[in-house]
């Protein structure tokens, strides 16, 4: 007796559908990597108070991928036929001022040890890790041209030794970025070398930070050590009434218990960072120490630490406390971290 | 294998076992009927204000004092949580376990090798005691950098941070309850028995407006902050004896 042969050819059929439908996406499609791939990896070092870090498994840290992803940050590449034409990440953040700027009006957040950042941008837009900023980065901000890419003559070799085949996507260029802005880490500045018993505060230094780490200026609570931002979002008492421009966490959340909220942003390298705030409405330290000492405006929204009872009317802080506070900010300055060639142009 | 090889292994396993025991940070007290065998426990901890269900950043609750407020953070330890025994003997688990009741992960806490048998009753710190309550002795997560007690305030850590806002005249104003420092170590007494066998679940409920309650009935409006005041702070962790109950 005849068996029946089963037809099976529904099978490839389903199989061809799902390999066709997997390679339209461009972010998520992983091309093929050659058999002997073998990247160099990358030793991250930081100080060891610093919070542990978590390295995604889907992009480990390697020599190669931090190579091109400094390579990226550099070049007006990145937006090539894109929104942001002319402009590479460091056209607006400079090395020298921490991978910040000095534009007046403006206020671009430091790109300084973002490896623990949860969130980004001042009203914590895209929630994640370095590798979700960065998608938004190549294909929100920038709408990176991947063909730029592919047509430059050294690129496709980098992709290719940074992620084992010359194929150029969203995705390798968000996560050779992410590698690169793993590495800007800031820890060796006077306030890291003095918390290592290197190094020695000035009595104007210490009676700054006295201000800094108790409830006479109580700034620590916003400004952890050791990274000297706690990455939440608060309102700081800029606006008694808060017009489109400065809704902050509000448009993202529609929370109106977040109207008015802003990131925290990291205190290191604060003396290079100016203008402050996230409109850059504060030219200099004095003057942002000022508003927290007699300008703080309040709203239903404003934070509970800026409502201590005896404080409402400022911090009652003489000229001599606002010059020693300015005094403790400047030992956040790393200049190891502004003049590391690592870090800086490759071009 | 031969009798050299057996020997061997029983005395390897009889150092592993004992090495294992040794780190293991719990305390047993003996008593007059010990549990010898042992259980794990799964807390649940849930949060509400008198019944109701708590949702952030909504002005939505009253205290007894009759301040309507709402709630934006709730983070703090919790730490040498103890069964007590019908006839006096205790099991202490002294981990030290970080909460934020914004993140789901937080808020289980696992606790092996609790003796089987009846209690009484629990306790636990809301905190961390005077061993523990050092500067960097805690491992290096963002969640315990951020619960810092400042060096020239006492050093140590937070045991608690509250804060919100309270409805106040035509508007709202912010509160924040900070407590730390050893001498404001919050002990929380749960007066219900329990039964622990092989495997138990429990979900411990933290009534928010108990902060609020007993024995002071706590006025937001004129002590919205009290970090640094000792007697507020005092107060507040106080009226946490009662914060907790089992479901």
């Amino acid at each position: 007796m005849m068996r029946k042969r089963k037809n099976f050819s529904w099978i490839y059929i389903v199989a061809m559908v799902f390999t066709i439908s997997g390679c339209k996406d461009d972010y998520t499609y992983v091309p093929g990597i050659r058999s002997d791939f073998d990247p160099t990896p990358y030793s991250l070092e930081y100080p060891e108070y610093f919070p542990n870090l978590q390295i995604p498994e889907d992009n480990p840290m390697t020599v190669e991928g931090v190579k091109l992803g400094r390579s990226l940050y550099y070049d007006v590449k990145l937006s090539e036929n894109g929104p942001m034409e002319g402009f590479s990440c460091s056209a607006c953040h400079n090395q020298t001022t921490s991978f910040s700027n000095n534009v007046a009006g403006t206020s671009v957040l430091a790109h300084v040890n973002l490896a623990w950042n949860k969130s980004f941008l001042w009203e914590g837009k895209v929630a994640g890790n370095l590798e979700d900023i960065m998608k938004f980065e190549v294909e929100a901000f920038f709408k990176t041209d991947m063909y730029v890419l592919k047509s430059d003559p050294n690129y496709p070799d980098m992709y290719d030794d940074a992620f084992g085949s010359t194929a150029i996507n969203s995705q390798r260029t968000a996560y050779a970025l992410a590698q690169f802005f793993r590495t800007l880490i800031s820890g060796n500045s006077k306030y890291d070398r003095v918390y290592r018993h290197e190094e020695s505060y000035t009595e104007s230094e210490l009676r700054g930070q006295e201000i800094f780490l108790t409830e006479r200026g109580d700034c620590f609570h916003c400004h952890t050590f050791p990274l000297l931002t706690e990455n939440l979002f608060h309102n700081n008492g800029l606006d008694s009434v808060h017009s489109e421009e400065n809704y902050g966490r509000y448009n993202v959340t529609g929370n109106m218990t977040d109207m008015g909220l802003f990131k925290t942003p990291t205190l290191r390298n604060v003396e290079l960072t100016a203008p402050y705030m996230h409109d850059g409405r504060y030219a200099t330290l004095h003057e942002v120490v000022e508003h927290y000492n007699t300008g703080v405006k309040h709203s239903n929204t404003l934070d509970p630490i800026m409502t201590k009872p005896g404080k409402e009317f400022g911090l009652g802080l003489t000229q001599q406390d606002k010059d020693d506070l300015v005094a403790y900010l400047k030992t956040f300055t790393d200049t190891t971290y502004i003049n590391n060639p690592n870090l800086g142009s490759p071009f | 294998m031969n009798l050299i090889t057996k020997l061997l292994s029983i005395v390897i396993a009889g150092i592993f076992l004992s090495v294992n025991f040794a780190c293991t940070k719990t305390t047993v007290e003996p008593g007059p009927s010990t549990p010898v065998n042992t259980g794990s426990v799964q807390f649940d901890i849930s949060y509400e204000i008198d019944g109701e269900s708590l949702y952030y950043d909504t002005n939505r609750y009253q205290n007894d004092f009759g301040n309507v407020y709402g709630i934006t953070k709730l983070e703090y330890y919790i730490s040498d949580i103890t069964f007590i025994g019908e006839t006096g003997n205790k099991f202490t688990h002294h981990r030290v376990n970080y909460l934020n009741a914004k993140m789901d992960s937080t808020n289980v806490i696992h606790v092996e090798n609790v003796p089987v048998g009846n209690y009484s009753h629990l306790e636990l710190s809301i905190g961390l005691n005077s061993d523990s309550n050092l500067s960097n002795n805690l491992p290096s997560t963002l969640e315990n950098l951020n619960m810092f007690w400042p060096e020239p305030m006492g050093g140590g850590y937070h045991f608690i941070k509250m804060e919100g806002r309270f409805v106040e005249g035509n508007g709202a104003k912010g509160y924040a309850m900070h407590v730390g420092t050893n001498t404001c170590l919050i002990a929380v007494t749960i007066e219900q028995p329990i039964v622990i066998g092989a495997q138990n679940q429990i979900e411990l409920r933290m009534n928010i407006n108990e902060w609020f309650r007993d024995p002071i009935i706590f006025d937001l409006a004129t002590a919205n902050y009290i970090m640094g005041d000792q007697e507020k702070m005092l107060e507040i962790a106080g009226n946490g004896h009662n914060i907790f109950s089992i479901k």
